[in-house]
């Protein structure tokens, strides 16, 4: 079925860049941004993400370190000159 | 029962995926009793978690924990307008410390959203107390 609607001008460019970027149709396009729609494709899997990660702590044998997360992306800091 | 809105750093979200880190026990029961509570994933700390996994696991676990994160229903992902953006950036600038442009927006976003940090970055929490 097809049904008409009024959208204006940045709203149609908007979604015409978001159809030509995915490849989608409008509808697509449009169904894409409705909140409901996206939560209805996630499962509430928070129990399933607990698992997964207490699957993992089972494997790990060695012995726990500190990781410093920004010294891995940033590198050693600025001491001065 | 009142939802609670919590905005994830790296420095909590990486210590709950990498097994190894000193603080995984105690990131992985602090996120397990927050199961009733919005979750907020910014991108600026989606992109360091990968960046950062990518490094010390590989792009197969960064590709898994991404799908994982990206499932999971309690977990909304937050993309930076451009005036966030700018409002990161004009707040890294003006800085007088070693905060990085995720730090801020994660300080920021909790400030916007009257949210608390989970957070191991002691500055990040201190600053969103300020």
């Amino acid at each position: 079925m097809s049904k008409l609607i009024n959208v204006s001008d940045s709203v149609y460019e908007q979604l015409t860049r978001i159809k030509r970027a995915k490849g989608q149709s409008y509808s697509e396009a449009i169904a894409g941004l409705l909140p409901a729609q996206q939560a209805a494709k996630k499962t509430d899997n928070w129990d399933e993400l607990i698992a997964w990660i207490k699957e993992q702590d089972k494997k790990f044998k060695g012995k726990r370190e500190k990781i410093d997360h920004d010294q891995i992306l940033y590198g050693d800091p600025y001491e001065g000159p | 029962m009142a939802i609670h809105m919590k905005v994830l750093d790296t420095s909590f979200i990486i210590s709950i995926f990498l097994i190894e880190d000193e603080n995984h026990p105690k990131a992985v029961a602090i996120f397990n009793n927050h199961n009733n509570e919005e979750l907020l994933l910014l991108d600026t700390i989606l992109f360091e978690t990968l960046s950062l996994l990518n490094r010390r696991k590989g792009m197969d676990e960064a590709r898994e924990v991404h799908g994982k994160l990206l499932a999971c229903s309690k977990l909304h992902m937050h993309y930076l307008s451009d005036a966030q953006r700018k409002e990161v950036v004009k707040a890294f600038l003006e800085q007088k410390g070693r905060l990085s442009p995720a730090d801020i927006s994660v300080i920021l976003a909790c400030k916007t959203a009257l949210a608390a940090p989970l957070a191991f970055d002691k500055e990040i929490v201190k600053r969103v107390q300020v």
